[in-house]
C-alpha cells in the first residue's frame, strides 16, 4: 500500500518531499486544489470512498497519516 | 443633573454603540468580565449570555428574537441528528439517507430565513427588471426589512455545526444555553470571526479569569483600536468622496481604489483584533482572520490570508462537498473522456469553485456588485491555477527561480492591481459605476487632478502624515510577524519601565490621533453590514 501511495503522491507534486514532511496541510504545501485530485486518485487505487467528514488536516498532514485513513475508510468498507 | 436628561444622555450613547466605542470596551466589557468573575462558575455562562443579549437587543432591539430562535432550532435539530446516528433499530444507510433529510432541511430553513431578512427586496426588483425587459407588469414595493445584526456570521456558524454534527465529526450539544451563547456570543457577533463550535469549548468552562488573559486581550483591543480609529477612520471621508464626487478619472480610480483596500483591511482587521482581544478576556481564543494578507504570492494565498474564516467555511462546507459529489464526479468522468485527463482534472474543481464564490459574492448582501467580486476573484484564482504549472516551466527555461528578485516583484505587482481593482469592484455603487471607473484606468489615466485635489477631500496635511505613520506602523508589525517573530514575545522581554511606557504611548497614539468628531463616524463598521 504505501509504495502504491508513495507513487500516488510523487505524480501528483513531483516537488515535494512526501517521506519526510509531517504539515503537508498545515503548512499549505498541499492546496485545495491538490486534496480534489489527490481524493479522486485514491478513491479510485484503494476502491475506498473518502468522504468531506475526512477532509481534514489531521487525515491529509503527512504520508503515514494518509495510509492510515486508507486503511480506516477499508475497514469500514468490511 | 437632572435625571430625565441623563437618562437620554444614556440612550443616545447606547444608541451609538459599537466596539470602537468607549461603551463597549470602557463599560460593557469590564462590566460584563467583573460579574462574570463575581458569579460562581455555574452560573458564568449566564453571565456571558446576558451580556450578548443585551449587545444584541442594543443594536437590532426585539429582532433578538431571530437569533434566539435559531439558536434553538439549531439546537433541536442537532440533536435530532444525533438520535438518528445512535438510532440501532436503522441501517447504515437509511441512518444516512435520514440525517441527509434533516440537515439539508435544517440547512434550507436556516436559509429562506436570511434570503427573507435580506435578499427579498434584491430577489423583487430583480423579477421587476426581468418582467419588463419580458413586457409584464410586475410591481413589488420595497420592504426595507430591518436585519437583525450578525445573522450572516451566526447563520454560517449554524450551517457550519450542524455539518459537523451530520459527519458526526463532534457530538450534538446537549446544552440549549450553549447553543444560545455560541450563537450570539457579543465578541464575535458583528462581524466574526466566523467560529467552528469545536474550537468554542473553552466558552463554555466558565473558568475563572486570568491577568494574563486580560492584559492580552486589552493589548490586542488597543492595535484593534489603533487601526481602525487612526488609519480607517481618516481614511473613509476620503474614500466617500473619491468613489462619490462628480469627478472620475483613471488616477483618481485608481486612488479611490488604493485608499478604499486600505480603509477596509484596516477597519475589518481592527475590529477583528477587538473581538479576538475582547474573548480573550474570558479566556476564549477565537481564530485569526488575516495573517498579512498583502505577503500573499497570488489570488489563492492572497484568500488564505484575508477573512480566512470565511475562506475556510466555503472551503470546508462547499467546495469540498460539491467536489466529492457524485454528480461533479460524473461530469469530470465524461470530460475525461473527451478532452482528457490535463484539462479533465481542473472540471470538478471549477464547478465547485463558481458555487464557492458565487456564494460568496452573495454572502457580502444583496448587490450585483458583490456578485461581480465572487466572479472576478472565480475567474482569477481558476485562471492562477491553470497557469501555474506552465508558468513554473516558463521559470526554468529562462533560468529563473520562484524567489527571485523580478519573479517577486512581477507576483507582487500583478497580486496588488488584482486586489485593489477588486475592492473598487466591490466599493462602487452600482456594477455600471465599477465598469465605469475600471474603464476610465486604460482610457483616461492622469494624476495631475488627484495631486492637485489631494488636500480637498477630506484629509489635510495632518491627517496624511497620521495615516502614514499609522500604515508604516502596521507594514512594520506585519513584515516582522511574516518572519515568524512575535512582537508579544519581545515586548515582554523589556523592562517593565519601558514595557509600560510603550503601552501608554500606543494608548494615547489612539486617544490624540484617532479620527473623532464631525465628519469622522467611528460607530460604522464596514464588514458589519454583511
Amino acid at each position: 500500500m504505501r509504495e502504491k501511495l508513495m507513487g500516488i503522491l510523487s505524480d501528483l507534486r513531483p516537488d515535494v518531499d512526501f517521506e519526510n514532511e509531517k504539515s503537508l496541510i498545515d503548512d499549505n504545501v498541499l492546496e485545495s486544489f491538490d486534496i480534489i485530485d489527490l481524493v479522486s486518485r485514491l478513491n479510485d487505487a484503494f476502491d475506498i470512498e473518502i468522504s468531506p467528514r475526512d477532509l481534514v488536516a489531521e487525515n491529509f498532514n503527512s504520508a503515514d497519516a494518509m495510509e492510515a485513513m486508507i486503511k480506516k475508510l477499508q475497514e469500514e468498507d468490511d | 443633573m437632572d435625571l430625565n436628561y441623563f437618562i437620554d444622555c444614556m440612550v443616545k450613547w447606547w444608541d451609538q454603540l459599537s466596539y470602537t466605542t468607549w461603551m463597549y470596551f470602557g463599560l460593557l466589557l469590564p462590566l460584563t468580565a467583573l460579574i462574570y468573575q463575581i458569579v460562581p462558575r455555574k452560573g458564568r455562562r449566564i453571565v456571558l449570555l446576558a451580556a450578548s443579549w443585551f449587545f444584541f437587543f442594543s443594536l437590532s432591539g426585539l429582532l433578538l428574537a431571530a437569533n434566539i430562535a435559531a439558536a434553538v432550532f439549531v439546537w433541536g435539530t442537532g440533536r435530532l441528528l444525533d438520535s438518528i446516528s445512535n438510532d440501532k433499530s436503522l441501517k447504515r444507510k437509511q441512518r444516512k439517507k435520514k440525517k441527509k433529510l434533516v440537515l439539508t432541511l435544517a440547512v434550507v430553513i436556516l436559509l429562506i430565513v436570511i434570503v427573507c431578512f435580506k435578499y427579498l427586496d434584491f430577489i423583487g426588483l430583480n423579477i421587476v427588471r426581468i418582467t419588463q425587459i419580458a413586457g409584464l407588469a410586475f410591481d413589488w414595493h420595497i420592504l426595507g426589512l430591518a436585519v437583525p445584526i450578525g445573522i450572516s456570521y451566526y447563520t454560517l456558524e449554524a450551517i457550519a455545526y450542524l455539518a459537523d454534527v451530520y459527519w458526526e465529526k463532534i457530538p450534538a450539544e446537549k446544552s440549549i444555553l450553549n447553543i444560545l451563547l455560541f450563537m450570539s456570543f457579543f465578541p464575535k457577533l458583528v462581524e466574526g470571526p466566523i467560529t467552528r463550535y469545536s474550537e468554542a469549548g473553552k466558552l463554555f468552562a466558565g473558568d475563572g479569569i486570568c491577568e494574563n488573559d486580560v492584559a492580552e486581550g486589552y493589548q490586542r483591543i488597543l492595535w484593534g483600536l489603533f487601526k481602525k480609529l487612526v488609519i480607517a477612520d481618516h481614511l473613509a471621508p476620503a474614500v466617500s468622496q473619491l468613489f462619490d464626487g462628480e469627478y472620475m478619472d483613471g488616477g483618481v480610480a485608481l486612488f479611490a481604489a488604493l485608499l478604499f483596500t486600505l480603509q477596509e483591511y484596516m477597519d475589518f482587521s481592527g475590529a477583528i483584533d477587538i473581538a479576538i482581544g475582547s474573548a480573550r478576556v474570558f479566556g476564549v481564543r477565537l481564530s485569526d482572520n488575516f495573517r498579512q494578507p498583502f505577503y500573499a504570492k497570488n489570488a489563492s494565498d492572497f484568500w488564505r490570508r484575508w477573512h480566512i474564516t470565511l475562506g475556510t467555511f466555503f472551503r470546508d462546507y462547499i467546495f469540498y462537498p460539491i467536489s466529492l459529489s457524485k454528480p461533479a464526479a460524473k461530469i469530470t468522468e465524461k470530460a475525461r473522456k473527451i478532452v482528457g485527463n490535463g484539462v479533465s482534472r481542473f472540471i470538478t474543481p471549477a464547478i465547485a469553485l463558481f458555487f464557492v464564490w458565487l456564494s460568496n459574492g452573495l454572502w457580502h448582501g444583496p448587490r450585483w456588485t458583490y456578485v461581480f467580486y465572487g466572479m472576478y476573484y472565480f475567474v482569477l484564482i481558476l485562471f492562477e491555477n491553470i497557469v501555474e504549472e506552465p508558468f513554473l516551466k516558463l521559470l526554468e527555461l529562462m533560468h529563473l527561480k520562484e524567489t527571485s528578485v523580478p519573479v517577486r516583484v512581477f507576483r507582487y505587482v500583478k497580486l496588488f492591481f488584482i486586489i485593489i481593482i477588486g475592492e473598487m469592484f466591490f466599493r462602487a455603487d452600482t456594477l455600471g459605476k465599477g465598469i465605469h471607473m475600471f474603464k476610465l484606468i486604460f482610457t483616461d489615466l492622469r494624476f495631475d487632478i488627484v495631486v492637485k485635489h489631494i488636500q480637498d477631500i477630506g484629509i489635510d496635511r495632518y491627517g496624511y502624515l497620521v495615516i502614514i505613520t499609522g500604515l508604516i506602523v502596521v507594514a512594520f508589525v506585519e513584515t516582522v510577524k511574516e518572519a515568524g517573530i512575535s512582537i508579544r514575545s519581545k515586548l515582554m522581554s523589556l523592562p517593565v519601565p519601558l514595557r509600560f511606557a510603550f503601552w501608554y504611548i500606543c494608548i494615547f497614539a489612539v486617544i490624540i490621533f484617532g479620527a473623532y468628531g464631525t465628519g469622522y463616524d467611528a460607530a460604522d463598521l464596514v464588514y458589519a453590514q454583511f
